[in-house]
């Protein structure tokens, strides 16, 4: 079996790395040796992005990185400069040279792109084109926004008819709860046009909370006490800002979460304190009492001190999260909740099918 | 839970240890131990220093099991890293009482928090007992025993005093030097790590010395035990307590301040109420009382005041009517034959209705005629005397003349108020000097015998309230346990909508019928069960405020209106609660009610469950129409508890409106607190609006959120 998929999506963020992951440790358990590719990535200069590294971990494979991402890309500067430089044969030269070598080593070539089928590489090449060049069918990825996304799907669909590419289904992935209804339209829709829906995943982002102490990392806090419960995750993150009366409850209602409040507000900490609080991030780097941090100290609740205001922090903890770190334990915890709702044995008989 | 040697030792001591007893005069264990001496402590004092050998002519031992006999209590004064190595001594000495001034502990941080838990463990290891640490340190004055570093003493006499702030202790000895109150015991509570004002009111309560008990509170930590205690002590001694920190601001700075909760102002309130405790809203009020509580110590001798006002002046005895009114006295009625009698002494214009106005050229004889008519008369126990400097005035013959009055009539109540400032320091002094309680303003005076008719009035009502026993209505708490658990196995904390129905309805609360649709197809299908008109409801554990995003649909009355709202409902859900978890739409049948109210409870980290009844419905917020008590209670307390609030008149019937059975929502309050008290899960829940039809609750929605 010599196979290539390649994992489209239609927007940015709509989880391709998540399935591809998912796809991965499936296949591996049934013995398939699947390495991943990435023919093009861009990142932000500065951000950690340590998916290449955890997809060829579990997929048991010793390429190296520029094998599998031949082109990525670091910083919006060199996007310019490689966007002026770079040609279209350049672009597809790379891809192919790469792509053929692990092709001839792997039963699957398991790619994964980059933005949307539609969008043209640097400028020069089209998504599509590449996934039709490296001769391989191709899983659509769609994380549903608003009821109108099916619109780009279909559209995608259409063009790669057009263009000779197989779309072997579509996979919708964080789907919440107010979608479910219009997904299943959509299931019915998808069916007219014969196109397979090989997965409906619920929304799962709420598995991928950093831990207390990637968040102390993100906003570079300093721990004032709880050093040895850092390693818990959260679920919730709560602002304390009401009355101390309104707070009681409010915060009842919220297992596993965070509270950010500021250090002076020695009463809501209290009731964070009295509640099932996983960590109390302090902003704008106001010390509380000692005697409030004798209590946080005996409660087992890490006080983290932030020199940020309440809406750069809330804004940092919510990058933080949906990101991938090597060694995570709760990839595992996703992985099984998404495997559950996708169709793994159509999606590998999809692939072999001629 | 007090021991008796502990009990002992605090009301009865015989001999004093002083760990760390100084030579040096400025440091505070030579500070203490001079006080011991100085007050004239007649038992045993024993100083512990291992470095000297005489302190203030007292042999000192090197440590406390040198001393020749076991001492009931231990002052440490050392440096608090070694205050564990003393408490261990003191526990093998067999110190019932340990009372630890040291600071270094909580209040410095983790270090001292671990320091402190270590030292109370000690304790507990030997069965002795601590007071403080961080504290001032404790007075007996009826055993003539000054243990702290204060810089003085009051007189001895029966008012005992509790208090979270050695700084209020030290202000209200000064002021009772100066009017000359006498004290019975101190106590400095510092930082609580074992005894705390629950233990102290304990033993006050076997106190027979004292009969008043001051307290400063800044945070019960046992609030149940609290009541409890307090409902004894009342019973024939007057507490008065001032709770700080009950703003919002207030709260942050008492949990600053102590590392606790400072806790909801209201729920303070109930519980003072609940106990019989007189709460005081400022110092001002507490030492203006403290004046009034000089004389008249013994609260249990009295009567409620039955009060008549004297004055020289009419606006001023207007003024005092108006503050009297306010503070609930009561303004005694003069009767015919005490008119009669004052018409005798007191020229044709003057005022004989209470306020008695003894007119502007009123001169001292004058004051003591009318005075000496009206303490005569058994219906009239409290006067309060008005005088404003005018001509015939002369203060200071007017005070001498009070003075012999007020000793003559001993158990009958006279405050004075002068109004004015130099005219009257003289005279000021001669009451202040003789003990009669006398003020500068109206206010004061009034807020200080307030002090005292509140007292009567509140213990009645928990003197009739302990009579009877609490009602608890058997939870079948299985059946309850099945519905919270299940919301706890998915990691849920509030039960949805569906979920906290079935748990009313299985403690016996009456809902309409209905049930949850995962679709419209569903929907309509309830919908034709239960027969129209219905009600539609999201049902989801993140959508706590359903009505508020529109996801509530009333008065829905056919199979097409079913599905249109089932619909909308989902729409909004997009729109304001997009990542919500969605269970479904709730179908039930629309009930029409006279009234709706709101029953619930909030589970209080410091007093327990504290159970809410009022007006219900959507402006409970704005209207703020409901009376609370603090569970367990009686049938009688859940009956006053209606009646407290406005919705409660109007369910007993106001103004020719037919009276709804009260029974039925007296049961439903004893229901929900059965509930709150069997089933510990449960912190807070709210049944809002709890539907009220002439013969029938419902409970429409109910919100529960469990721990």
């Amino acid at each position: 079996m010599m196979r290539t998929l390649y994992i489209a999506s239609m927007e940015r963020s709509s989880g391709k790395t998540t399935i591809a992951l998912a796809l991965i440790s499936e296949l591996v358990k049934r013995g398939v040796r699947v390495v991943p590719y990435r023919p093009f990535m861009y990142v932000s200069s500065g951000t950690r992005d340590e998916t290449l590294e955890i997809m060829l971990e579990l997929s048991g494979s010793k390429e190296p990185l520029e094998k599998i991402c031949p082109i990525k890309i670091e910083g919006w500067a060199v996007y310019v400069d490689m966007m002026r430089k770079m040609t279209r044969s350049d672009i597809l030269e790379t891809v192919l040279s790469n792509w053929r070598d692990l092709k001839s080593r792997y039963d699957l070539v398991l790619t994964v792109g980059y933005k949307s089928l539609t969008h043209r590489i640097l400028g020069k090449i089209m998504e599509i084109d590449i996934a039709r060049e490296i001769d391989s069918k191709a899983l659509i990825v769609s994380r549903p926004g608003s009821e109108d996304a099916i619109g780009d799907v279909l559209a995608a669909i259409e063009l790669a008819k057009a263009r000779d590419l197989e779309i072997i289904g579509v996979i919708f992935n964080c789907v919440r709860p107010w979608m479910r209804s219009v997904v299943d339209e959509w299931c019915r829709m998808l069916k007219e046009e014969n196109v397979d829906v090989l997965g409906v995943v619920d929304e799962y982002l709420d598995l991928l909370n950093p831990s207390i102490r990637e968040l102390v990392e993100e906003l570079q806090g300093k721990v004032i006490v709880g050093h040895d419960k850092l390693d818990q995750t959260y679920e919730h993150i709560l602002v304390g800002a009401m009355t101390p009366d309104a707070a009681l409850r409010y915060m009842r209602s919220v297992p596993n979460k965070i509270v950010i409040t500021g250090g002076d507000r020695a009463d809501i900490i209290m009731l964070a304190l009295e509640t099932d609080t996983r960590a109390i991030i302090l902003t704008g780097g106001i010390m509380p009492s000692p005697r409030v941090i004798a209590r946080a100290e005996e409660r087992g609740v890490p006080l983290i001190l932030v020199n940020y205001d309440t809406y750069t922090t809330i804004s940092k903890i919510m990058s933080a999260s949906g990101k991938y770190r090597k060694g995570d334990k709760r990839i595992n915890i996703v992985l099984e909740r998404v495997t559950k709702s996708i169709d793994v044995e159509k999606i590998i008989k999809k692939i072999e099918e001629k | 839970m007090i021991e008796d040697r502990v009990l002992e030792a605090l009301l009865k001591p015989k001999a004093v240890a002083v760990i760390g007893a100084a030579r040096e005069p400025w440091k505070v264990g030579h500070i203490i131990l001079r006080n011991i001496v100085e007050g004239g402590f007649p038992g045993r004092v024993y100083p512990v220093n291992p470095r000297a050998e005489k302190i203030l002519e007292l042999k000192c031992y090197p440590t406390i099991l040198d001393v020749p006999e076991t001492p009931d209590i231990a002052i440490i004064a050392v440096p608090a890293k070694i205050v564990p190595q003393v408490v261990e001594q003191c526990g093998q000495k067999g110190v019932p009482l340990i009372v630890i001034i040291s600071a270094g502990f909580r209040e410095t941080g983790p270090e001292g928090a671990k320091l402190e838990r270590e030292v109370v463990e000690i304790a507990r290891r030997y069965g002795s007992r601590i007071i403080g640490p961080n504290c001032l340190g404790i007075m007996n004055l009826d055993m003539k025993l000054n243990a702290t570093f204060a810089s003085n003493a009051p007189p001895p006499g029966p008012i005992s005093f509790i208090s979270q702030s050695g700084a209020v202790i030290t202000a209200v000895i000064d002021l009772a030097r100066m009017y000359g109150v006498g004290f019975n015991k101190i106590f400095s509570l510092g930082n609580k790590a074992d005894i705390d004002e629950t233990d102290l009111l304990h033993v006050l309560a076997r106190d027979p010395t004292t009969t008043m008990v001051l307290m400063y509170i800044e945070s019960i930590d046992r609030g149940q035990e609290f009541i409890k205690t307090a409902r004894e002590i009342i019973k024939d001694k007057l507490v008065v307590a001032i709770k700080a920190g009950v703003t919002e601001r207030g709260a942050r700075a008492v949990s600053s301040h102590t590392g606790s909760l400072a806790g909801s102002a209201k729920v303070y309130e109930v519980a003072f109420q609940q106990s019989g405790i007189v709460q005081v809203r400022s110092l001002r009020e507490l030492l203006s009382f403290i004046r009034l509580a000089g004389r008249y110590s013994r609260p249990s001798e009295l009567d409620k005041p039955r009060l008549v006002i004297v004055t020289n002046a009419g606006g001023p005895g207007i003024v005092a009517t108006d503050a009297c009114e306010k503070a609930g006295i009561e303004l005694a009625s003069i009767g015919p034959d005490l008119i009669e009698r004052l018409r005798q002494v007191l020229p044709p214009a003057a005022a004989l209705h209470n306020p008695i106005d003894v007119l502007g050229d009123a001169d001292p004889d004058r004051y003591c005629k009318v005075l000496d008519i009206v303490l005569k008369y058994p219906e009239i126990n409290s006067v309060l005397i008005i005088a404003t400097p005018q001509a015939t005035t002369r203060p200071s013959e007017l005070a001498e003349k009070l003075v012999n009055i007020v000793n003559r009539y001993g158990k009958k109540i006279v405050l004075v108020a002068f109004l004015g400032g130099e005219s009257f320091e003289e005279a000021t002094r001669k009451l202040v000097i003789n003990k009669v309680p006398v003020y500068s303003n109206i206010e004061d005076a009034v807020d200080s015998l307030s002090v005292l008719d509140r007292w009567f009035k509140l213990r009645a009502k928990v003197l009739e309230y302990v009579s009877e026993r609490v009602t608890i209505f058997e939870i079948d708490v299985k059946s309850v346990r099945e519905i919270i658990d299940r919301a706890k196995s998915e990691g849920r904390r509030v039960l949805t909508l569906d979920e906290a129905l079935e748990l009313v309805s299985r403690v016996g609360i009456d809902v309409p019928p209905g049930g949850l649709a995962k679709t419209e197809d569903e929907a309509v299908q309830i919908a034709e069960r239960i027969g129209y008109p219905v009600v539609l409801r999201i049902v989801s554990p993140d959508i706590l405020h359903k009505s508020d995003i529109g996801c509530v649909k009333l008065n829905i009355n056919s199979p097409e209106e079913v599905r249109s709202a089932f619909r909308d409902i989902m729409e909004k859900v997009k729109i304001f609660a997009p990542h919500a978890r969605i269970v479904g739409v709730h179908v039930s049948k629309m009930i029409k009610g006279r009234y709706e109210t709101i029953i619930g409870f909030t589970r209080d980290p410091q007093f327990g469950p504290v159970i809410m009844f009022g007006m219900g419905g959507i402006y409970v917020e704005l209207f703020r129409d409901v009376a609370m008590r603090i569970a367990p209670f009686t049938r009688l307390e859940a009956m006053d508890m209606i009646y407290e609030t406005k919705i409660g008149k109007i369910l007993m019937g106001y103004r020719g409106s037919r009276p709804v059975n009260i029974d039925m929502i007296v049961n439903t309050i004893l229901r929900v607190m059965s509930l709150a008290v069997c089933i510990e899960d449960i912190v807070e829940m709210d049944i809002n609006p709890l539907l009220v039809t002439d013969n029938a609750v419902f409970a429409i929605d109910v919100k529960v959120v469990v721990r």
